[in-house]
């Protein structure tokens, strides 16, 4: 075997692995869905979170529309402050949007 | 350097004491190498003598005792000027040790490769000049396992040579070889020794090959050197070892009487289970 | 009593070798810098190590996945929820089968000739012999093939995982008569890149380097005789599978239980 021969046989492994990485990522996970810098960012307080986590999604009528960015507690009025990230095409919220969990 | 002085030797072994676990291997042995020389040490089969050469080249640490090397002390020696002082050391395993994933060719550049920022053209003529040095120069693209016992040892040997070391150590290197093959090396040793200025250290239990090329000759037996000298001097010697071992000498060359034969079994008889076991 | 006393010394014996391969893994990682002007020795070892496992983890990986797919859609047709059979094959695979099973092929097919040939080049004195002539065995042999494995295996484990949902597809889609859209859809709906994908990088990651580190350690301490390196390579494979299966147990544990 030449070392040429391993090289490219290298370099065609190396390719074929990041490829699947890549299709891992765009075809079976949801970063194609969401870019995490586009969109903006809304906040809102709740008194129990129950099972939220960040990156949890965030549905409209049952269509995901952005995703939960960060989760802190308010020491002042003991509730959860909850920083949500929604995609460009949804900002035609209203401004009276209430959320629910 | 050390060896400056013609008095202080190469090597300077003093007190060494080595176990291997629970089993003693030496005690308390003295060991001179004069620079220039080629120095034997002979001894049967499970004595020590390969356990010798990798104390000399630091590879195992004794119990106690000093291991001079050079002016430098082996034993105690950091890790770093330790691969220093092997840049200047050559050692011929016993079958070869050659790096079987590469060429002939490649194996005897490894040193150069490895040691040195040389342009590959003037790696490929030194290369050469060592092949050529022990008659292989045409065998250059063999892999190892292309290669006879004999041919393996004296790629090995142009290996060993590669980057012009003060010294090479020699393990076994007559062991089975044929008799054309066992000449070739038999004169090469010595060769090499009188045009480059090494000094050598052959290891061995062939008495005819070892004395023939030797100026000096250490005798080793049960963890001690037994008898020393010259083989003039240990002719002298009242050790009942070194008689039969010089007995053994003197009938060596003539074939058809055998004599040889009875020696090597006595020599082999009190340690014949550790040879069996070494296979 | 005497059990007790050979129960005490196998718990030594393994705490030194445990001891003996930290140090060996310690000395290799302090080495990899030295891999740096000579990239040749990684490359032939990735070649060896990851090119060479290739044919039967992508091979492995469709089966897997076609399997699951099979699995998969006779459970979820019994709910009437086929239409996820997506999420429960590239779940399946991402998260555990994925990183495992690359693993596991990975100690058989890529390991075990890791411990032979280093096993065995101690056999034949070639480590001995490089150290004589000053070049760190350790560096020099043990280094390039830790690091090839260390980047193979998630390579490798991503195929596998790739192929796999292939497979899947190629079963539930072309066969079963999942909508196509559903299944991947679904997948990605429910597929999370940190929580699931990375995760299963995360978990290759460890595991390529635990089953290099075995291989090499078992090559490198192996008594120098033929049986010698074949009961290393025996030993690098059962124990890497155990040590896989284990890990594998622990990080789930850490990355996907609740807190
Ligand atoms: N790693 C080891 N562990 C235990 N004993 C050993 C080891 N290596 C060698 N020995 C023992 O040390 C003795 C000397 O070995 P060696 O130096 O190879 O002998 P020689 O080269 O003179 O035939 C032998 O009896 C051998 O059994
Ligand atoms: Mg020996």
């Amino acid at each position: 075997m030449t070392s040429r021969l391993v090289e490219i046989w290298v370099g065609v492994f190396v390719a074929a692995g990041l490829a699947a990485l890549f299709m891992l990522a765009m075809k079976v996970s949801n970063l194609s869905a969401l870019d995490d810098d586009t969109g903006y960012e809304i906040q809102a307080r709740f008194e129990d979170i129950s099972g939220l986590k960040v990156r949890s999604p965030v549905t409209m009528a049952g269509v995901r529309i952005g995703r939960v960015k960060d989760i802190r507690f308010d020491k002042q009025t003991f509730e959860a402050i909850v920083t949500m990230r929604i995609a460009e095409s949804y900002d035609t919220l209203p401004k009276d949007t209430s959320a629910r969990i | 350097m050390a060896n400056q002085d013609q008095q202080q030797p190469l090597v300077e072994i003093r007190n060494l004491s080595f176990s291997h676990g629970s089993r003693k291997i030496f005690d308390g042995v003295d060991i001179d190498i004069h620079a220039g020389g080629v120095t034997a040490i002979m001894g049967p089969s499970g004595t020590g003598k390969t356990t010798l050469l990798r104390l000399i080249g630091g590879q195992l640490r004794p119990q106690t005792g000093t291991i001079l090397v050079d002016g430098e002390d082996v034993t105690r020696i950091r890790r770093g000027r330790l691969y220093q002082l092997r840049k200047r050391m050559g050692m011929l395993f016993q079958n070869g040790a050659l790096l079987t994933d590469m060429s002939v060719f490649d194996n005897v550049a490894y040193p150069l490769r490895e040691h040195t920022r040389l342009p590959e053209s003037m790696v490929r003529d030194l290369v050469l000049m060592k092949l050529e040095a022990v008659g292989l120069r045409g065998a250059r693209d063999l892999l190892p396992s292309q290669l006879s016992g004999g041919m393996a040892r004296r790629v090995a040997l142009a290996r060993a040579i590669a980057l012009d070391p003060m010294m090479i150590l020699y393990d076994e290197p007559f062991t089975g070889q044929d008799p054309i093959s066992m000449g070739v090396l038999v004169r090469l040793i010595r060769l090499l020794n009188d045009s480059i200025g090494l000094t050598s250290i052959v290891v061995s239990h062939d008495i005819a090959e070892t004395a023939a090329i030797a100026d000096y000759i250490y005798l080793l037996s049960g963890g001690k050197v037994v008898a020393q000298g010259t083989s003039a001097e240990l002719e002298r010697s009242d050790s009942a070892w070194a008689q039969q071992f010089l007995q053994g000498l003197a009938d060596g060359p003539v074939p058809f009487h055998y004599p040889a034969r009875d020696y090597a079994e006595d020599l082999l008889t009190p340690s014949s289970v550790a040879a069996a076991a070494r296979g | 009593m005497d059990w007790l006393q050979a129960l005490g010394r196998r718990g030594l014996g393994v705490f030194e070798r445990l001891g003996r391969a930290s140090v060996l893994l310690f000395n290799i990682i302090g080495g990899l810098h030295t891999l740096v002007p000579r990239p040749a020795l990684v490359t032939y070892q990735v070649f060896s190590v990851g090119v060479l496992s290739l044919v039967i983890i992508v091979v492995s990986g469709l089966f897997v996945g076609m399997v699951l797919g099979l699995q998969g859609y006779n459970t979820l047709v019994d709910f009437g929820a086929e239409e996820s059979l997506g999420v429960v094959v590239a779940l399946s695979l991402v998260r555990e089968l994925g990183p495992v099973v690359t693993a596991l092929l990975f100690a058989g097919r890529a390991g075990s000739a890791l411990t032979a040939e280093i096993g065995l080049m101690k056999a034949t004195e070639q480590l001995s012999a490089m150290e004589m002539m000053a070049v760190d065995p350790v560096r020099r042999v043990l280094a390039p093939r830790f690091l090839a494995g260390f980047v193979s295996m998630p390579l490798l484990a991503a195929i596998f995982s790739a192929v796999g949902v292939t497979g899947g597809y190629f079963v539930g889609v072309g066969l079963l008569g999942v909508d196509e859209g559903a299944y991947w859809s679904q997948m990605q709906d429910r597929v999370d890149l940190y929580d699931d994908i990375m995760n299963g990088v995360v978990k290759s990651l460890v595991f390529g380097a635990v089953a290099t580190w075995i291989a090499v350690f078992e090559g490198y301490d192996a008594v120098p005789t033929s049986e010698g390196v074949s009961r290393a390579t025996t030993r690098t494979v059962v124990q890497t599978a155990l040590a896989v299966l284990a890990l594998d147990f622990i990080l789930t544990a850490l990355m996907f239980g609740e807190y």
